[in-house]
């Protein structure tokens, strides 16, 4: 096992992005739109609406990268799946960390992809880092079906529902103080406006009956 | 001002004491040795016989008129002469003493304290790497890592009421080298090393001998606060460990305090949740650069 300081395996993560590609196509259905967003190179930050839980919304964004063939991100994921056996050498290892501020800064220092989730731990979390490490955000809306809350464990099994995952155009970066809540504010709402506009874009094109009622999570 | 400097060095007859005394005495600096049993070496130091937990500890303290006190007499684990229950009163009544003791030194310019990385826990949830300013960021789960954690908090307020002394915690992290007997050492020199089923930690070590590197450099030219010190890789638990020769051995849970008989709990959290720290303040401002990678501290363990 070969694994750089943040424990990110290549040849693990590289492995795993091709059945990754093939399930966002045969399980997930997915239909990704507007991956020319996401810049080849330099640091930048894709904030990810998902109406179904955070981890599995970065797997998603991970397989849909990889379909698009764009380089693979370094998501934030919720703490506690790092605390579980198993899973949390695999997250390590496909490159994904503990959503602290401070490893988000580190990767984008580093010239990463870093995916970061628009709710939680914090709400406000995604815009302070892009604030703080001054790197243009590409808002991304993942739109399945209704979330169907499952059990347990069963909650990281996908469902076999049809996503669209969208991303746009860039925004940033901004020269703004991380430290005034104020603008930290502001910039929250304007990835979350771009955020609800890709939302909305997203279920126009989905067909009558499979659109969801609600887009955020919160029902 | 030129001319040898007095350094008082409690826990002499310690590992890390009698090596750092001899680092500094082959600087021509004068040695002060306190601890409850003799030093077999090095040769040249002033053996003061006291016990830190005891009264008259200030008077042994002013007689040896000292700039410097290295307070080294951190113990995380029984050694000859000091049991599982006395570590508490070590760690933290000798510590409280000690600053007692110093404060009524007019000379002392420098105090440097050999603490512990452990007061950042191991937390699977933790950030990547801890700077200095995290210590407080999750609860202390440990008798240890509370003990560390006091002693800082004793340490810090020294600090503020004695602004002429130069105070420097060094937050060392877990030891390995082949002169060191402790349990990290016991636990990861073997040729099976037993792991945590299901968990493969990012893990940060510092080989002994940088340790002592450490002290010394910072006796030398110290920086206030706390530094977090280890080698400069993190690397994968189980990799380390094949590639120091070591074939690792995943042991389930629950039953790993079984298995690894003598660990204790907050090495037992470290092999499952590992930890590595930021070490940007220990290259700048502390100068120091260890000379073991993580992965070179473990093939010279086993040694």
């Amino acid at each position: 096992v070969s694994a750089d300081h943040w424990g990110f395996d290549e040849g693990f993560a590289h492995t795993a992005r091709a059945p990754l590609a093939l399930l966002t196509d045969v399980w997930w259905r997915g239909a990704v739109t507007g991956a020319e967003a996401v810049p080849d190179e330099g640091p930048a930050l894709v904030v990810v609406d998902c109406p179904s839980d955070p981890a599995v919304a970065h797997v998603v964004l991970a397989g849909a990268l990889a379909r698009a063939g764009r380089r693979h991100p370094r998501c934030l994921l919720p703490g506690s799946a790092f605390d579980r056996p198993w899973l949390s050498e695999a997250a390590r290892r496909f490159g994904f960390v503990p959503a602290h501020r401070e490893d988000a800064l580190g990767l984008l220092g580093e010239g990463h992809l870093v995916g970061v989730s628009v709710s939680g731990p914090h709400d406000t979390l995604f815009a302070e880092i892009a604030l703080a490490a001054r790197v243009p955000v590409v808002p991304c809306a993942i739109v399945d079906r209704p979330y169907l809350p499952a059990p347990g464990p069963l909650r990281l099994a996908p469902l076999p529902t049809r996503r669209r995952v969208a991303f746009v155009a860039p925004l940033g970066p901004y020269a703004a103080d991380p430290e005034d809540r104020a603008a930290v504010l502001d910039h929250a709402d304007l990835v979350r406006e771009r955020l609800a506009e890709a939302v909305q874009l997203s279920v126009t094109q989905l067909p009558e009956g499979r659109r969801p009622t609600t887009t955020t999570g919160e029902t | 001002v030129a001319g040898p400097r007095r350094i008082l060095i409690t826990g002499v007859a310690s590992w890390w004491g009698m090596q750092l005394a001899e680092r500094l005495l082959a600087d021509g600096q004068r040695v002060v040795g306190l601890d409850t049993r003799e030093p077999p070496g090095p040769h040249g130091i002033t053996f003061v016989r006291a016990d830190l937990r005891e009264r008259g500890l200030a008077e042994v303290v002013r007689a040896a008129g000292v700039d410097t006190v290295v307070h080294n007499d951190i113990t995380q684990y029984p050694e000859p002469g000091r049991s599982a229950r006395a570590l508490h009163d070590i760690n933290v009544i000798g510590t409280l003493q000690l600053l007692a003791a110093c404060a009524e030194l007019p000379a002392l310019r420098t105090l440097v304290v050999r603490g512990s990385s452990a007061i950042y826990g191991s937390e699977g949830c933790g950030p990547s790497f801890f700077t200095e300013e995290m210590a407080r960021r999750f609860p202390r789960r440990f008798r240890f890592q509370r003990d560390v954690g006091e002693l800082e908090a004793l340490v810090d307020s020294f600090a503020r009421r004695s602004p002429g002394v130069t105070c420097c915690v060094l937050r060392l992290a877990p030891q390995v080298g082949p002169g060191l007997d402790s349990p990290v050492n016991r636990l990861l020199r073997g040729r099976l090393v037993p792991t945590v089923l299901g968990y493969d930690p990012r893990v940060q070590l510092l080989d002994a001998e940088d340790a002592v590197a450490a002290l010394h450099r910072a006796v030398l030219d110290p920086v206030a606060g706390p530094v977090n010190v280890a080698a400069e890789d993190v690397v994968p638990l189980s990799g380390a460990l094949r590639a120091a020769g070591r074939l690792p051995v995943p042991v389930a849970g629950p039953l790993y305090g079984r298995v690894a008989r003598g660990v204790p709990p907050e090495l037992q959290r470290f092999m499952r949740f590992g930890r590595a720290m930021d070490t940007t303040r220990m290259r700048e401002a502390l100068g120091f650069r260890p000379a073991h990678t993580t992965a070179g501290a473990l093939a010279r363990a086993a040694a």
